[in-house]
């Protein structure tokens, strides 16, 4: 499997479609906290579908968790998104100018 | 009838309006057009898709890896989608690679008002050909 870098695992960040939805809906609308469901709901995809694979995210760091009112909610990370696309830009050029 | 001059050939002949080779010289530009059209939307399709994912210092990342390491610019993607589809996988990995070409092609279809079926789990190059038969390229 590859690595684009020691960091971070690729495929744990963009090895599903799942995945992919969920994170074109966060960067859309990076201040959205909402339940599983909700985000399930907003991608169109089965709960148990998607809570698989917002584990992956929340493990990478893109994606938190906290309760409120007895809810546990999922919230977007933007800053350190901005950390893994650095690093995903940085070994994407690496060896380009050589 | 002059022999040869039947079919619909012979209708832009005998309808007075145009001659066949306006008629094919029309059919070659309004082919250019859906040409020209399908290939910005395929490079706007891959430019949305990868900003939408993963942001534009990305983007520009992998287009210069692109150039760099597969000798495939910008404007050559749509004239090569086997190659871009194998630099997806080398730069991101199988699994990933694939996910976001898939990706891509969603966008694509549902930009030229195609249905995609997901659950064909067709390889990414498949789905390209099925686009283009079905806007008759």
């Amino acid at each position: 499997m590859r690595e684009l870098s020691e960091e971070i695992e690729i495929s744990k960040l963009l090895g599903s479609d799942v995945k992919l939805e969920i994170l074109a809906l966060f960067r859309k609308n990076p201040d959205l906290v909402d339940k599983i469901d909700g985000v399930s709901r907003r991608v169109g995809r089965d709960t148990c579908e998607v809570q698989a694979e917002v584990k992956d995210l929340i493990d990478l760091g893109v994606l938190h968790t906290r309760t409120i009112e007895a809810s546990k909610v999922i919230y977007y990370d933007p800053k350190n998104v901005a950390n893994i696309q650095k690093q995903i830009s940085y070994d994407l050029r690496k060896g380009t100018s050589e | 009838m002059l022999s040869g001059e039947n079919g619909p050939r012979s209708r832009s002949v005998y309808n007075g309006k145009c001659s066949l080779s306006d008629t094919v010289s029309d059919t070659h530009v309004f082919r250019m057009h859906i040409t020209q059209t399908s290939h910005q939307d395929a490079i706007d399709c891959i430019r949305d898709a990868v900003k939408s994912i993963l942001g534009d210092e990305v983007l520009e990342s992998l287009f210069i890896h692109l150039e760099t390491r597969n000798g495939l610019t910008r404007d050559e993607v749509p004239h090569r989608p086997d190659v871009f589809f194998a630099s997806l996988k080398e730069a991101f990995g199988q699994m990933s690679g694939e996910t976001i070409g898939r990706f891509i092609i969603k966008l694509f279809y549902a930009r030229l008002g195609l249905a995609f079926d997901s659950r064909s789990n067709g390889i990414l190059l498949d789905y390209v050909e099925n686009a283009r038969r079905k806007i008759g390229l």
